[in-house]
Formats: C-alpha cells, structure tokens, sequence
C-alpha cells in the first residue's frame, strides 16, 4: 500500500524537495539524534496519543456505568495501544517527549470529564472532533514522509505505524457519529471550539 | 610525428617540474611555518603527548592541501576553524582561553594570525570548541561501552554506568585543569552561555540515552536536569580540588549520587504515605455518613 504511493509521488510530485536533504552528508563526527522532520513527528503524536488517552480516561470516569461505557473501553483500549507504540518509538529514535505532558494531562482530562458530563452525545461529539483534527493531521505527516522518496526505506516503519493509527483513528471517528454526535446540544460550536483547541495543542507540541 | 611526439614529451616534463616547483614551495613554506611552531611549543610548554598527536595529524592535512586531488577539501570555513582551534589548544596552557592562543594556533597551522578574527567570541569559541570535542569524544566512548545490549545491562546498573561516565568526562578537562575556571566564566557570558547550555544538555542526553533510558513523560528531563546538576558541581569541585589524582573529586561525585539514591527512595516514601492519606479520608468519610446516617439512600 504504502509503496504504490510512494511509486505515485515520485511520477507526480515535486522533484525539487527529493534531493535537499542528501547534500549534507559529511565525513564529520556528528552528534547521532534524528533528523528534524522525524523529531518533529514523533514528538507531536506521542503528546496527541497521550491527550487522546487522557479525554477517554475523563470520559469514563464519568459515563463508567452508561450504556455507552462499552464503546467508548474499546476506543480507549486502542488509544492505549496507540501510546505504547510511541513510547517504544520515541526512545529508538532519539526524540524527546513534550515538555508539555503534565498540561496535556491535565488538558484532556478536563476535555473528556467536561465533555461527558454534558452528556453522552457531547461526549461522542468531543470524539467526533478530535478524532477528525488527529486523522487530517496524520494524513499531513504521511505527506511530509513521502515527500523525499530517497528516505522511504528509512521512514518505512513510521509510515506503517501512521497509516495504522490513522485508520483507527478514522473508525474511531465514524463510531462517534454513529452515535448521535450530530444531536449533541451546540454541536458545531463545540466542535469548532475543539477543534481549536486540538490545532494549537499540535502546533505547540511540535514546537516545545 | 617523431619529433612531434618528443615535443609533447619534454613540454609535459617541463610542466611536471614547474608543479612540482610551485607546490613544492608551498609545501616548504608550510613546513617551515610549522617547524617554528613546533620550536616555539618545545621551547615554552614542551608538554604532553596531545600537542604531539595534533601536530602529526596536521602533517597529513598540510600533505592534503597540497597533493593534487582533493585540493578542495578542507578548505571551507568551518574545518578551517576547526583546525585553528583545534592547533590553539596546545597553547592553552600558556596563554589560557584567550585570543593570543587562537592567534599562535592560526600561526601553527599556517594561516595569518589574523585568521583570529574568524572567531568573534575569542576565548569563548576556543572553550566550546573544546567542549563540543570532549562530547563527541565522550559519544564514541559510550557508544563502545553502550547499555543497551543485553548482556552489558545485567552487568552494569545505571548508576554505576552514568557515574562512570561523568568521572570519564571531567577526566577530559584535567589537562586544562589551571585556566579551567577562566573557560567557566567564559561560559557563563550571555553570548556564550546558550551555546554552553546546548552543549551540556547533549551531554547529559547522550549519557542517559547510552544508559538505556526509556523514559517517555517529564522525567526525561529531571532526569537530564539533575545529571547537569551533578555535572556542574562535581566540575566546580574539581577544580578547587589539591588532592593526589583528585580523589576527593571522585568522593564528592559518590556522595552526590548517593544522595539522588536517597531522594529517589524518599519521593517513593512520600507517594505512599500519600496513597495512604487518600485512602484514610474517604474511609473517614464514609465513617462519619454511616455513623449520621446519610449513608442509607447509597445502599
């Protein structure tokens, strides 16, 4: 899959960006950490993981007895999985984690908590929004990777990681709508403002 | 064509002498540079093996400069600075971190002494540079003897692991233990102070990654920032330090992780007693529902 992509950029996409990165090769002792886009990427999805666990865990503090407590344990089981993969990642490759990490625990705590004591369809609209920002999020790293096809071979395994959790995330996203996101009390609002939130969590962890 | 052939011949000897001419003048000229040098090093510090090893890698690199391929290499700035602070650190001793020292070092290695200008910081560029080669250093040695094969880990703990490989980079410094806290105040100038900073900070984050060290969540960086702690005081100790072969050093660096062992078994003491407080004051508070009766709409 991952492949016949990648076949696809190289006939259709920008030559320019393939080869920037092989110039800089040198003889030199260097310090071994990872290159930047990698840093980057790893870092961000382990704090997004992280969050994301945290809003399932606040979640299921509150609705632990409700008839959707099975749906949202699945969801949350997945997540868990999703964050121990990032902490084997991160360690391999030389990546620091956030700094940030006790905010974001906070953070999607308080998200999840909030959003479920709203209700059960909030809380399933709260899914139905970060689960939306995280997927077109994964969807934009996927992209940076296969941007220079001469690295494929050294960004296999994170591009097989990614487009996994993307998916999950996405199936993720769809179960929040098949239960009733849509007619959650001020749906749009509460998913923009989400949503908003979700986009400057990301830019500050890739950053910090 | 007989003639012709002879031609092309002789005018490709002539032109074989003139190169060898030419650069052999330069090689001569290089040379000479450096055999004063050398002189001058004998002369005044006549001191240890490194200005020794220095000198016989330069002989390669001059060798390099001038055979004919690969003239370019070598050329670009930033080796050329490398060179020159790598040749000034010999004359540390005599001239401490300053730009005298740059300066002989530029000489040594064949450049103008103006070539001092190339650093703005002076003394400041040489320190670093002298750090970030003692990291790299220290890279390569814990890379040798990394943590993170199996058999090693069960032999080596952590700790003993990190401690020896502080004790192995202070080592690096004693050659300059004299004019070693004139490189610290260096480093502490707000322009040198950031670099300084990142340089310690890779330090720390290479020894605990070698250490195997899988940590994910904000211990990553208490872990690094205490390391840096341990460092830091370990080198002001050093270097206030008259002992024979600076033992008292390698005591005080025992006792400070002694002491991370005590605070470490300590915070593990607080988190319980914490647990147990928690857990006292809602069995409390169930007591004083049940005794008033408010309980009863919860059974």
């Amino acid at each position: 899959m991952a492949i016949s992509r990648s076949v696809i950029f190289q006939i259709f996409h920008r030559p320019s960006a393939i080869s920037c990165r092989c110039l800089c090769t040198s003889s030199k002792r260097r310090l071994s950490r990872a290159d930047p886009l990698i840093d980057k990427i790893l870092r961000v999805d382990h704090a997004g993981e992280v969050g994301a666990n945290r809003i399932y865990e606040g979640q299921m503090a509150v609705l632990g007895s409700s008839k959707s407590a099975p749906v949202i344990k699945e969801m949350w089981e997945q997540e868990k999985e999703h964050v121990k993969k990032f902490d084997e990642l991160l360690p391999k490759y030389r990546v620091r984690p956030t700094a940030l990490l006790p905010f974001w625990n906070v953070a999607g705590y308080v998200l999840g908590a909030g959003s479920a004591l709203l209700g059960e369809k909030a809380a399933m609209a709260c899914t139905v929004a970060v689960e939306e920002v995280i997927g077109e999020h994964y969807d934009n790293q996927l992209r940076e990777l296969l941007e220079d096809p001469e690295h494929l071979d050294k960004h296999e395994e994170l591009l097989d990681v990614i487009t996994k959790f993307r998916d999950d995330e996405l199936e993720h996203l769809e179960t929040g709508l098949e239960h009733d996101a849509m007619q959650a009390p001020f749906y749009s609002t509460m998913k923009q403002v989400i949503q908003l939130g979700c986009r400057t969590a990301i830019w500050l962890a890739e950053k910090i | 064509m007989a003639t012709l052939s002879s031609v092309r011949i002789s005018f490709a000897k002539s032109l074989n002498l003139m190169r060898c001419v030419v650069f052999g003048s330069q090689k001569v000229r290089l040379c000479h540079n450096q055999n004063g040098g050398q002189d001058g090093d004998k002369a005044t510090s006549g001191n240890n093996n490194q200005s020794e090893n220095t000198s016989d890698e330069k002989d390669e690199t001059t060798y390099d400069y001038t055979s004919d391929e690969g003239s370019d290499e070598g050329l670009d700035d930033e080796s050329i600075s490398e060179r020159i602070l790598t040749a000034a650190l010999q004359f540390v001793p005599e001239y401490g971190w300053t730009a005298q020292a740059i300066v002989e070092g530029a000489k040594i290695e064949g450049f103008s002494g103006m070539a001092e200008g190339m650093f703005p910081r002076e003394g400041g560029d040489l320190v670093l540079h002298f750090i970030n080669m003692c990291n790299l250093d220290l890279g390569d040695y814990l890379a040798d003897n990394s943590r993170t094969q199996e058999e090693i880990r069960k032999t080596i703990g952590q700790n003993d692991f990190i401690k020896n490989a502080v004790e192995v980079r202070l080592k690096m410094i004693i050659p300059y233990i004299d004019s070693w806290p004139q490189a610290m105040s260096l480093m502490a100038y707000p322009s040198n102070a950031v670099d300084a900073f990142q340089s310690v900070a890779n330090m720390t984050d290479d020894i605990w990654y070698h250490s195997n060290d899988t940590s994910t969540d904000i211990s990553w960086y208490t872990k690094r920032t205490s390391l840096a702690a341990i460092y830091g005081v370990t080198e002001l100790y050093m270097v206030q330090d008259k002992s024979q072969e600076f033992e008292d050093t390698w005591m005080f660096l025992d006792r400070r992780f002694q002491d991370i062992r005590n605070t470490s078994s300590m915070k593990q003491c607080c988190d319980k007693a914490g647990e147990d407080i928690a857990n006292l004051a809602c069995s409390t508070l169930t007591l004083v529902r049940n005794i008033t009766g408010f309980n009863k709409w919860n059974r």
